[in-house]
């Protein structure tokens, strides 16, 4: 065995994981080879270092909680599915195997497993959803008002008339008003003679 | 993503907390390694019609717990304080000249104060990742090539590489 194939196995031998062959091999050419017997020296001291003095990072209950609710959320639901294929299977005495639970329990078993991963952005998501579903919802209803569709139509045509009308002048109030109501059709309310503070001296339209 | 056909085996609860420790070291951070592990089972979840029972659960897992953090943290930020290649080559080449020697003192005077732990946070990812699924985790050459997606020999250079360089920072603890 030469330095190149006996540190091929340095590793597997500080792990006591060679056959008893190669590993006497191995320990045979690093009792000849000094480069060799340095090397396996260094790695068993590093990973000795490793093993003892790096932190080992244990998961919180919480985690562990929630994975142990995650895998047998999902083992029961693979045994309700089994259970419900074996009764089919009794049923019918065909032997109808369903392997794959429906589309719509799937999805769901989907979303929930998505929640349980994410509460906290699921949670954030719905709310803003929700927001949007109420803002758009108020818009519809505000802009199929009728009441409200009528005033904006009527003060629409208001501008129109009042355009139409800027063209002309004239000194008498009431012959401005005479034309607007020629053209709407309808007849106003009398127009404001004025007070001891206020007179009507003109009217532009 | 297929829905599982069969349950996942009750073993991998057992191994939470050490996919849980490898996460740790991989993102450094407490929530963002159980957002990590968390996603891991519910991966593993979903795909466990893919595993074959009998085979390795274990490295199966640690698999996919690596494959999300690529996925899903890799790319989110860089690594702070990794020694770049190029420092590494410096630290492993045995017949450096005067000047590379002088530079190596430095870096190794800069370095003298690590801990093991601030060691290994200065590896890059994938020579940490080896050097903790091989010394920590107890993992095979063949199980860390199946869990990195890379070749046999690819884990065996970069365990050489990394012990090399965990040496040269730890120099005031390994003589």
């Amino acid at each position: 065995m030469d330095c190149s194939e006996a540190r091929e196995h340095f590793h597997d031998l500080n792990r006591e994981r060679l056959d008893a062959d190669t590993a006497e091999a191995v320990r045979l050419h690093v009792a000849q080879c000094a480069n060799c017997a340095s090397a396996l020296h260094e790695e068993a001291q590093v990973r000795a270092m490793i093993r003892a003095q790096a932190p080992r990072y244990v998961a919180p209950p919480a985690v562990k909680a929630r994975i142990r609710a995650l895998l047998s959320q999902s083992a029961s639901a693979e045994q309700s599915v089994t259970e419900r294929a074996m009764a089919q299977t009794d049923g019918d005495g065909v032997g109808t195997h369903e392997t794959a639970p429906p589309a719509s329990q799937t999805a769901g078993r989907r979303w929930w497993n998505v929640f349980r991963a994410h509460p906290w952005t699921v949670g954030s998501l719905a709310g803003a959803l929700g927001v949007l579903l109420v803002v758009w919802g108020s818009w519809l209803w505000l802009a199929r008002d009728p009441v409200s569709l009528l005033v904006n139509r009527a003060v629409a045509e208001h501008r129109e008339y009042v355009k139409q009308t800027m063209t002309s002048s004239a000194a008498d109030p009431s012959a401005v008003m005479r034309k607007v109501q020629s053209q709407v059709g309808f007849a106003f309310g009398p127009v404001f003679p004025g007070d001891s503070q206020v007179q009507l001296i003109s009217g532009k339209a | 993503m297929k829905e599982p056909t069969v349950p996942l085996p009750a073993e991998a609860l057992s191994h939470l907390d050490a996919l849980y420790n490898l996460a740790r070291w991989l993102v450094r951070d407490a929530i963002e390694a159980e957002d990590l592990v968390q996603e891991t089972y519910l991966r593993a979840v979903c795909a466990a019609h893919q595993y074959q029972p009998g085979t390795n659960l274990r490295a199966w897992l640690f698999r996919i717990l690596r494959n999300t953090f690529f996925t899903q943290y890799k790319r989110k930020k860089q690594e702070p304080d990794v020694v770049d290649p190029e420092t590494l080559e410096i630290m492993l080449h045995t017949n450096a000249t005067g000047k590379l020697q002088a530079r190596m003192a430095n870096l190794t005077d800069k370095t003298a104060g690590l801990d093991l732990t601030a060691a290994l946070n200065r590896l890059p990812e994938e020579y940490r990742s080896v050097v903790l699924l091989a010394d920590l985790e107890d993992f095979s050459m063949a199980e860390i090539a199946e869990i990195m997606d890379c070749p046999v020999g690819t884990v065996k250079s970069r365990l050489f590489r990394a012990r090399g360089i965990l040496k040269h920072l730890l120099h005031d603890y390994i003589p």
